[in-house]
């Protein structure tokens, strides 16, 4: 099977799940894997670019299967060319934060394609399934070989490693230290601040209690660190909760889960490997419960440990996956398209726009500069693409270099 | 938790257009020792916002209520989330939307927010989505007053061979139809766009029970009647009630397939088909094989008999909201998708208090809009145009039909006379021709059996039957059921010369009762002070009985 994996190439593993799907494949088939960081395609290229050089592989790879690894909320795609893709080779899709995204963008571009991979809880197929579109759930999956249990001594009680500046989770920490407890925090807004991947294996292998939290984005607005459009979620999804990996992650390096309750947990882990809690109460007498029994909470993390080792394992699961797929079994798309989908997408391209702008690209300025209906355009975030991209090719670049 | 009385907020159908409605209040009333009915659309129309609120809360807190239902209209967004939040607190909230396959996004989910537990007619996959934001809900799929469905009697009576009823210029309906009559199938269609036009709620009936096959089609959207709805949902194809409506009269349905059909049927029950050729061939095949075919049927109907008869439905409903504990906290979370459409809507209202000069209310409204005004520019500007319209037209029309009364006293003022009907378009007109007053009207005639014996506005009303011993002439007081009621009495050997129809074709429109919506305040509340009391303006009546407590 020749397999084209159009995604987010990372390199210092910070995000560590973007590489695991595409390890999870090309370790099935190496030497008939591409994969492509059709990012920095698409930065270098622009459109016309960017889409040809896809057809080019396609066509001299002879491609079966194209897989695209969505980063969330992107829109970097034309839907049309993607139509294009799925009448030349059996499509697949996988979307991250898809309980946030999935109106915005994800079902309009999960109509070009003849299945959907989602990290979810399978409850969430059913918008999929509504639209006649095929989606599976295959919860989040690890290259099970970057996380390692080192055995070492637990010296941090209690962990938490992720965004904190969400108010619900400061309030959760903040109800553990008012009563007594130490809480180590690391991330974004966090006493210890933000750490890479090596670091982040290092506390999950110390800490006694890996906290997790399960609730969506909070604030709705851009975010100039991850260049995600969060305005664009309709407020109502707050009442959603997140299926995160992180447990999995944790239950990868050997170590013990207590998670914010979400439909579908689980279907992740069972209560005889990891524990939930659904307030700051029941959070607080399973932290004290837990520490006290040590026994107990080392027996749980082994038993989720070989759980994860054994169901999340991105090559094991995706050699699942490409063996059940027909790549004959291929439907006639139909696009339907709104307004909402069309200003999100001819805002997110001003991203590139002004990138081509300020690297001085004017040939790819101009390309991009027309695909774009400045008639349908969210001009808040249209600002923040100039600033964020004026910051990094003209501010950091020129001004900055010797910092 | 015991719930022996509920409110129902839903909009009220005195007649069987809309069978459904009145299917689930019978189901609600089976299950509760009283129940209240607020009809939301005609009350606000009648009473302003904050008077048709005061309404709730007084009937509440009075009644000590702790249950209730709302049955909105299809994409209706007429009430306000955080008045229904504010009722919802403390008491059992369940709610049924029609269509929210269409409307979920926009308008439903908004409201479903608040709700303990939320009845889904159609599309069970919304459970699931419904899940994903923490809000019960349960697919009893459609429910029906199966007694208003008469099941066949033989397949001898069955003269049609192959009829559809419903539109025939959605989807692929159309061409589908087309291909059948072109292959020599005797196909009958009835409904809009139709050869045989539209049919009343008896007459459906009586095509489910003389057809070999009844046709139903999967209901697919066209979103972009709405400016708000998303295109993309037009993916989406709706579970229809129509299969088990036709069960329910005993007929054999042949549908299309629509994923979560076999919760509804099972394959033994009805048979389902993908494209016109297999429709074609198992047309031909069930036309051979009659006994399949009735065999079939009589098991559909036993098991829409048992699963979709609203009583028997709502006993199971009822032991589920038994089992559930209220929310404590019902939260309100709006997008502005959904209040422009709310204020675009409430744009509505502010004309209809406009046009008839109703300030304080209008101001209420304006007041409603002006929180917030941010509006869907294409829509607004669309009811204004439509309003004027309309005013225009409707003050023409108003013109000849007064006329056409005043000429009716050369005749009729000196005999005894007869109305036939006992709604709201007996009471309007009472109310808006102050000449009735002066004719000797003896009794009012109404089919319904339970009004037999009771007074409207001091009116006795009787049976048709017994017209005979009332009065002489008769004046047929309804603009829906006037051809009915006409044949109606010529079959009681009543006479064309002492039979007045107040419709002629000229009139397309209820003159009476839905002129405007201060008119069409009909509910069970108000038609019962009516009864009581004989007052012409149901909001002062609402204010009289403010201070009689």
């Amino acid at each position: 099977m020749n397999i084209l994996i159009l995604t987010r190439i990372i390199k210092n593993n910070s995000n560590s799940i973007y590489n695991s799907y595409s390890n999870g494949i090309f370790n099935n088939y190496p030497e008939t894997t591409t994969i492509v960081d059709y990012f920095d395609l698409y930065f270098e290229n622009s459109k016309k670019g960017f889409e040809e050089n896809i057809l080019k592989i396609i066509q001299e790879k002879r491609i079966d299967l194209i897989f695209i690894n969505f980063v969330s909320g992107d829109l970097t795609f034309d839907i049309y060319f993607l139509e294009k893709l799925s009448s030349l080779s059996y499509l697949m899709m996988n979307f991250y934060d898809s309980e946030l995204f999935f109106e915005p963008i994800d079902r309009y571009y999960a109509q070009c394609a003849d299945l959907v991979l989602l990290p979810t809880s399978s409850d969430f197929i059913y918008n999929f399934s509504l639209l006649d579109i095929n989606a599976i759930s295959t919860l989040s999956l690890f290259d099970t070989k970057l996380y390692k249990n080192n055995n070492i001594k637990k010296d941090i009680d209690i962990s938490f490693v992720g965004d904190l500046s969400k108010k619900s989770r400061k309030n959760f920490i903040n109800y553990l230290k008012e009563n007594g407890y130490k809480v180590q925090t690391y991330g974004t807004n966090t006493e210890n601040g933000r750490v890479d991947f090596d670091k982040m294996v290092n506390i999950f292998n110390r800490s006694k209690i890996n906290l997790n939290f399960s609730e969506t984005i909070e604030h709705r607005s851009f975010d100039k660190l991850s260049n995600i459009d969060y305005s664009i979620i309709p407020n109502i999804v707050k009442y959603m909760k997140q299926l995160k990996g992180r447990s999995i992650e944790i239950a990868l390096c050997g170590s013990f889960t207590l998670t914010q309750d979400a439909i579908g947990i689980d279907e992740l882990f069972n209560p005889k490997e990891i524990d939930t809690f659904d307030s700051k109460e029941t959070l607080l007498k399973k932290v004290t419960y837990y520490l006290k029994n040590t026994l107990q909470r080392e027996a749980m993390a082994e038993k989720s440990h070989l759980s994860a080792i054994n169901r999340f394992d991105a090559t094991k699961q995706f050699q699942k996956i490409l063996n059940s797929l027909d790549l004959n079994n291929r439907k006639t798309k139909k696009i339907y398209m709104d307004e909402s989908f069309l200003i999100n997408y001819n805002t997110y391209h001003t991203l590139y726009l002004f990138n081509f702008l300020f690297k001085f690209k004017f040939k790819y300025f101009k390309e991009e500069f027309k695909i774009i209906q400045f008639k349908k355009i969210h001009f808040s975030t249209l600002k923040q693409h100039f600033a964020q991209q004026f910051k990094y090719q003209i501010t950091n670049k020129y001004f900055r270099k010797n910092r | 938790m015991i719930y022996d009385k509920a409110l129902i907020i839903s909009r009220y159908h005195d007649d069987l257009a809309n069978p459904i409605y009145n299917a689930y209040i019978r189901g609600i009333e089976s299950q509760c020792k009283s129940i209240h009915f607020v009809d939301y659309f005609d009350q606000v129309g009648a009473l302003g916002k904050s008077g048709f609120e005061q309404q709730i809360i007084d009937i509440l807190e009075k009644e000590k209520i702790n249950l209730i239902f709302m049955i909105f209209v299809s994409g209706d967004p007429s009430l306000d989330p955080y008045f229904i939040q504010k009722i919802a607190q403390n008491r059992f909230m369940a709610m049924v939307f029609w269509d929210t396959e269409q409307f979920f996004e926009q308008i439903d989910r908004y409201y479903m927010q608040l709700a303990d537990l939320v009845l889904l007619p159609a599309n069970y996959e919304y459970i699931y989505k419904l899940k994903m934001i923490g809000i019960n809900a349960i697919c009893p799929f459609s429910l029906f007053d199966s007694s208003k469905y008469k099941p066949s009697v033989t397949s001898k009576m069955q003269s049609i061979d192959v009829s559809f009823v419903g539109e025939v210029t959605k989807g692929a309906r159309k061409e589908y139809i087309s291909y059948l009559l072109e292959n020599g199938i005797n196909i009958q269609t009835y409904g809009s766009g139709t050869k045989n036009g539209k049919v009343s709620f008896e007459k459906v009936v009586e095509i489910f029970n003389t057809s070999k096959i009844n046709l139903s089609f999967t209901g697919t959207y066209d979103n972009s009647v709405y400016t708000y709805c998303s295109n993309i949902n037009n993916r989406i194809m709706q579970n229809k009630g129509k299969p088990i409506e036709i069960a329910l009269c005993g007929g054999f349905v042949l549908t299309e397939y629509v994923p979560g059909i076999e919760k509804v049927f099972n394959e033994n029950d009805i048979d389902t088909f993908l494209s016109k050729e297999e429709l074609l061939e198992k047309i031909n095949y069930y036309l051979e094989n009659a006994n399949k075919r009735i065999h079939m049927s009589n098991r559909a109907y036993e098991h829409a008999k048992k699963n979709y008869d609203s009583i028997l439905a709502f006993s199971k409903i009822f032991d589920t909201i038994r089992s559930i504990t209220p929310k404590k906290n019902k939260t309100v979370i709006l997008d502005k998708v959904f209040i422009e459409i709310y204020n675009t809507f409430h744009i509505f209202y502010f004309l209809a208090f406009l046009k008839q000069g109703r300030i304080q209310l209008m101001i209420e409204e304006l007041k409603v809009f002006t929180k917030n005004p941010i509006f869907i520019a294409r829509d607004v500007l669309d009811h204004v145009k439509y309003y004027i319209q309309e005013y225009f037209q409707l003050l023409t029309q108003k013109r000849r039909f007064k006329l056409m009364i005043q000429n009716l006293d050369y005749g009729i003022s000196q005999k005894e006379i007869v109305l036939y009907g006992a709604g709201k378009h007996t009471i309007g007109l009472l109310n808006k021709f102050p000449q009735f007053k002066n004719y000797t009207i003896k009794a009012i005639a109404d089919s319904n059996p339970k009004l037999k014996g009771t007074t409207l506005m001091g009116i006795p009303v009787i049976s048709p039957s017994e017209i005979f011993d009332y009065g002489e002439i008769i004046i047929i007081s309804s603009f829906a059921f006037e051809k009915e009621i006409l044949q109606h009495l010529k079959n009681l050997q009543i006479l064309d010369a002492n039979i007045i129809q107040l419709y002629k074709k000229e009139f397309t429109r209820d003159m009476v009762s839905n002129s405007n919506s201060y008119n069409s305040y009909n509910s069970y509340n108000i038609y019962n002070i009516y009864h009581k009391r004989q007052q012409t303006d149901p909001y002062q009546i609402y204010r009289n009985t403010l201070k009689l407590r």
